[in-house]
């Protein structure tokens, strides 16, 4: 399984990858981009089955990441997690409507990130 | 915010200190492992460590604030160990990834305080801004004082609405 970070902090970058290893999912590699257009150019070139993106971010946000992505069927089976400082039903609203799998609020318990990962690695199997 | 803020109501003031000291709680126990206390104005004298000052503001339409962490640096540095997992005897990380975990919590306080004070808004955060001062200078007056991991940490808070969202947020909160 192949998992890609995208975060502008590369601290919270940093983070997420060592709380991914924690969990003992397995996990064949893991990509990072700083920004959601850094992401759709890793997405084109590697084949990625779990995205866990945040939303505030330069250049391109986390929502217009999950717009193109949703928007393209190359990518229809790909587990889409938000990881965000905003936990708003407000924001949860806006992010239903982009098909993502589930809505992280940091900061979050590793445990939860488990159960994502040992589901999105499930359906990677199948 | 360089600019001056109306009065707020009381009840408001004391509802969001209150919401402020327990996002720091939730970030601070969570993410960095770490015991925190709520407290008054701690005696910073004999206090020999620099200060990172982090702000992050925020908007949505008519309401709008920023949110100011000071830690001391070294506490900095061990809320980053304890967030990376580096090990303490290792070499020290560069200067500018303890400023980027300053922002990182600074962002977590402001969007755990925000969401929970307003649930149907959704604020736009800026990138944190972090400075390095020889202490926290008071500069909007409403302030809370946190002990984290027996070190003082400043909160400071300001929030800029138009009259007709004052009583909602204040009833909200």
């Amino acid at each position: 399984m192949r998992i890609l970070i995208v975060d502008d902090s590369s601290m919270m970058r940093a983070m997420i990858k060592r709380v991914v290893k924690l969990t003992n999912v397995p996990v064949e590699e893991i990509l990072e981009a700083g920004d959601g257009a850094q992401a759709l150019k890793l997405l084109e070139s590697h084949d990625v089955q779990v995205l866990l993106t945040d939303i505030n971010m330069p250049v391109m946000s986390g929502a217009d990441l999950l717009r193109r992505v949703a928007g393209d069927d190359r990518w229809c089976r790909l587990t889409r997690v938000i990881i965000s400082t905003d936990g708003s039903e407000a924001r949860r609203e806006q992010a239903a409507g982009l098909s993502v799998r589930c809505y992280l609020q940091k900061p979050f318990s590793p445990e939860v990130l488990r159960d994502v990962l040992t589901d999105a690695a499930a359906a990677a199997r199948l | 915010m360089s600019s001056p803020m109306p009065p707020l109501p009381p009840d408001f003031e004391r509802a969001v200190g209150g919401a402020i000291a327990f996002a720091v709680s939730t970030v601070a126990e969570r993410s960095f492992f770490a015991c925190v206390d709520r407290c008054d104005q701690p005696d910073l004298d004999g206090m020999d460590a620099d200060w990172l000052v982090a702000t992050v503001w925020f908007e949505d339409g008519p309401v709008c604030g920023s949110v100011a962490c000071s830690l001391p640096t070294d506490l900095a540095q061990r809320l980053f160990d304890a967030f990376s997992g580096r090990d303490p005897s290792t070499a020290l990380p560069p200067r500018h990834h303890v400023d980027d975990l300053v922002g990182e919590f600074s962002n977590m306080v402001c969007g755990a305080w925000l969401s929970r004070c307003d649930t149907q808004r959704v604020f736009r955060l800026s990138p944190p801004i972090v400075r390095r001062v020889p202490r926290p200078a008071d500069e909007s007056g409403r302030r809370e004082w946190m002990i984290v991991d027996n070190r003082p940490v400043a909160i400071d808070w300001a929030v800029v609405q138009a009259p007709d969202d004052e009583a909602a947020a204040a009833a909200d909160l």
